[in-house]
């Protein structure tokens, strides 16, 4: 038998307008088969069909044989559960009695349901509470027994940039959304119980409503594309714009090898295979900010064609008991929209990028033509970093390799200058 | 006004306790009980019966007898025949009062 799927165009608990939209589909021929946010027809409506919204009295509620018998004797019939809160009975008897033959009866009947729903907003309340006093915990008061240097508060620029992501404006446009339409859908349940409960009439139902429709429409949209950018932010094989291969990335950076004295070479360049474990040492990644439409990441190792017979710190293995050399440097580059952020999200990123089990030293550089030359150290003399900035353009970097970077300032800048 | 003080009766309320007053009653029965009452007048839907019945067993003012598959026989409490009395009583000093104002 065909279906006919329609959106409910009315909120869950305007009980009256719903009953009117079904009572008008049965004159359409359609009597309903299932009702929730969608609502499924058959073809078998029967013109003056009268349908009864009876509340569940809890969650797990079944129709009782009881409550079957006293209704079935009146001349309901019972259709099926609708929405998970309600008993959906139907009458084509013009003579049966009404279900509830007064109004105070059946505001009783709805306690259960704003009980249900008051205590369904305070458990998401506890729930919100808990989850953000976990999240204020982890990112504020977690301590790391490996880092020696913790700046609890360093992260904030980063958190505002990554609140404004696609996927936490999609989480907070749905978290909206949702919270809006509960509120409205609370108030018109608690509109009706109030007038029931004083033995008048229920508020009059608006009717269908186009807004709420589509209301419904953009929340599915909002779900999908939300649940869409979820999984592709978890699955690095699945996200277009992570891991790009350098050779495939147009946008500007730092090459390792025009800061390096001695000629370096990627992998790709030197062997005709990857060596196990190096294939994906030189990539691009890029994010997206409403505050940082720019904001990309270059990772990049490469490897001397000589090698050396001295052991030193930058070799990641030695083979057959040469040592090459392999500088790497990551490199972060952001256009920010607010030019007060600049500094900020350099600091921010320093901090991610510093690894948490090494001292290290700041110290600002002034260069002309630049806001902002911040640039760290560690005793080892391994690992360093810069951070630089001119207006909303921003660059951080870290490396490891034998270059002194305040020495590479002209080059490591032209990121930031190409404006 | 004290939050747990019982409002006036409906009703609907009102001759469902009337019609356990001397015998266990099942909705079905209730629901004759009341039109034979009330000659037709009042008609009582399967859900506010079936809704008062829950209400009036939460609040002790009924209690289940007995339970036949679909037949469920209740009985008035002692509480049920205390808020009868007391409705019985404010109907009657609402309509001496009504009927004092006329003559």
């Amino acid at each position: 038998m065909k279906k006919v799927r329609k959106i409910l165009p009315l909120s869950v608990y305007d009980i009256p307008g719903i009953e009117a939209w079904l009572e008008e589909q049965a004159n359409a021929g359609l009597f309903p088969d299932s009702l929730d946010s969608w609502v499924t027809f058959i073809p078998t409506g029967v013109p003056g069909t009268r349908f009864r919204l009876v509340p569940q009295e809890s969650r797990k509620a079944s129709v009782s044989p009881e409550q079957m018998g006293l209704y079935r004797n009146a001349g309901w019939q019972y259709a099926f559960p609708a929405a998970g809160i309600y008993f959906l009975f139907y009458t084509t008897d013009p003579e049966a009695v009404e279900v509830y033959s007064d109004w105070e009866s059946r505001g009783i009947s709805l306690q259960p349901l704003k009980r249900r729903l008051s205590s369904y907003r305070r458990r998401k309340l506890a729930a919100y509470a808990l989850l953000a006093a976990t999240l204020i915990w982890a990112l504020f008061f977690f301590e790391s027994k490996y880092d020696v240097q913790p700046d609890h508060f360093s992260q904030l620029t980063l958190i505002l940039l990554d609140l404004f992501r696609p996927t936490a404006l999609l989480l907070l446009l749905c978290a909206v959304g949702i919270g809006i339409q509960a509120r409205r859908d609370e108030r018109l349940l608690r509109r009706i119980c109030d007038a029931l409960t004083e033995g008048m009439a229920p508020p009059p139902s608006k009717g269908p409503s186009k807004a709420i429709v589509c209301s419904q429409i953009i929340l599915a949209a909002l779900a999908v594309s939300l649940a869409v950018s979820i999984i592709i932010s978890q699955f690095d094989v699945l996200n277009p714009w992570d891991h790009i291969p350098i050779s495939r990335f147009f946008a500007p950076y730092v090459s390792i090898s025009s800061i390096e004295q001695e000629p370096v070479l990627p992998w790709e360049e030197l062997l005709e295979e990857a060596p196990p474990g190096r294939e994906g040492e030189n990539y691009a990644g890029r994010k997206f900010s409403l505050l940082s439409p720019v904001w990309y990441t270059v990772t990049q190792k490469a490897y001397s064609p000589q090698g050396d017979t001295e052991e030193h710190a930058f070799s990641p293995k030695p083979e057959n008991g040469v040592e090459w050399y392999a500088p790497n440097l990551d490199g972060t580059y952001c256009r920010l929209l607010l030019p007060s952020l600049a500094r900020p999200a350099a600091q921010a990123l320093l901090d991610d990028y510093r690894l948490v089990n090494l001292e290290w030293s700041y110290e600002e550089l002034s260069c002309p033509g630049l806001d902002f030359v911040i640039h760290a150290t560690e005793p080892n003399g391994i690992w360093q970093m810069l951070a630089i900035g001119r207006d909303c353009s921003i660059a951080v970097f870290r490396y490891a390799g034998r270059e002194w970077l305040p020495d590479h300032l002209q080059v490591l800048s032209a990121t930031v200058r190409f404006e | 006004m004290d939050g747990k003080e019982r409002r006036p009766l409906t009703e609907p309320m009102f001759y469902i306790l009337m019609s356990f007053l001397k015998q266990e009653m099942c909705g079905m029965e209730i629901t004759e009980f009341v039109a034979r009452k009330t000659r037709g007048r009042v008609h009582l839907g399967p859900g506010t019966l079936y809704t008062l019945l829950g209400k009036f067993q939460e609040e002790k003012l009924i209690e289940e007898t007995q339970m036949d598959g679909r037949k469920r026989t209740y009985r008035l409490t002692c509480k049920g025949r205390e808020a009868y009395l007391e409705e019985l009583q404010r109907l009657k000093t609402c309509i001496r009062d009504g009927e004092e104002e006329l003559t």
